[in-house]
């Protein structure tokens, strides 16, 4: 079998034109997940209960609100 | 997006406005998660209830929204975080580690359910990882640091992005004859 170029494991950005959801991603795992992933080239949506302004400024983003949550 | 992953109407608008402004998800990182020590006699219907929603049923709910799409375009990434507490239980943490365990069963089973449709579905278990959480926990449930580290081969704490690494590694086009698995990534605690 012959892996394509984007097949490689070492590809510079493997998940380049890919979008990626990452649950709790303010914090810890998830952001520093969301930084691999970015790093690897995927678009990254973050979700993270109550501290989402915590993670719009870790990601210097506003944060946007489903209307049926609440804080 | 603040999304309140245990309230169905919230999971289903959290996916539908990712869609909407940057297309299907492709990726989904299930990290989300709450760690409430709990002492036994103290875990009563309501908290048990509660952890496993928080662990393990929230999981289900943004699975079952994204997985649509992704069989559609036959492709997909899910990509559990549970814990080693999983595997080697923890007092204080019965609910927590149960719903933990449970995510292996979800993704072995969706494994299953997905593989035909190109979807790869795997957990993670971290160790002792050195986060934010690990703070605010009460000083008397912390495990201290030179304790921790002798049970491990790799003799470091492990840090955030330890996991993230193997979760962007997973997440990649390399992996599509991985699936159903669960990597431990916890510096060679947890041996089997």
């Amino acid at each position: 079998m012959t892996l394509t170029r984007s097949e490689l494991p070492l590809a510079a950005r493997p998940l380049q034109g890919r979008t990626a959801l990452v649950t709790g991603a303010a914090t810890g795992i998830g952001a520093a997940t969301v930084k691999a992933l970015a790093a690897a080239g995927a678009t990254v949506a973050i979700s993270h209960f109550a501290q989402i302004d915590q993670a719009a400024r870790s990601w210097n983003r506003p944060a946007a609100w489903a209307p049926t949550a609440s804080r | 997006m603040n999304a309140d992953l245990t309230d169905p109407d919230a999971v289903t608008l959290l996916i539908s406005q990712v869609t909407s402004e940057l297309g299907p998800v492709d990726i989904l990182v299930n990290n989300a998660g709450a760690y409430p020590r709990i002492p036994w006699d103290q875990t009563d219907e309501h908290a048990w209830a509660h952890a496993l929603d928080l662990n393990l049923t929230i999981h289900y709910r943004t699975s079952h929204a994204v997985t649509p799409s992704m069989v559609q375009r036959r492709w997909g990434r899910i990509i559990n975080v549970s814990s080693v507490n999983a595997r080697t239980g923890r007092p204080g943490l019965t609910a927590y580690s149960t719903a933990k365990a449970g995510l292996i069963g979800l993704t072995r089973s969706l494994a299953r359910e997905l593989g035909p449709h190109g979807i790869c579905v795997n957990t993670v278990l971290p160790g002792a990882i050195q986060a934010d959480a690990e703070t605010t926990l009460p000083a008397h449930h912390r495990t201290r640091p030179e304790d921790q580290i002798t049970r491990q081969c790799i003799p470091r704490r492990g840090q955030p992005e330890d996991v993230a690494a193997a979760i962007a590694f997973l997440a990649g086009p390399s992996t599509s004859f991985i699936t159903g698995r669960s990597l431990h990534i916890d510096g060679g605690w947890y041996l089997h």
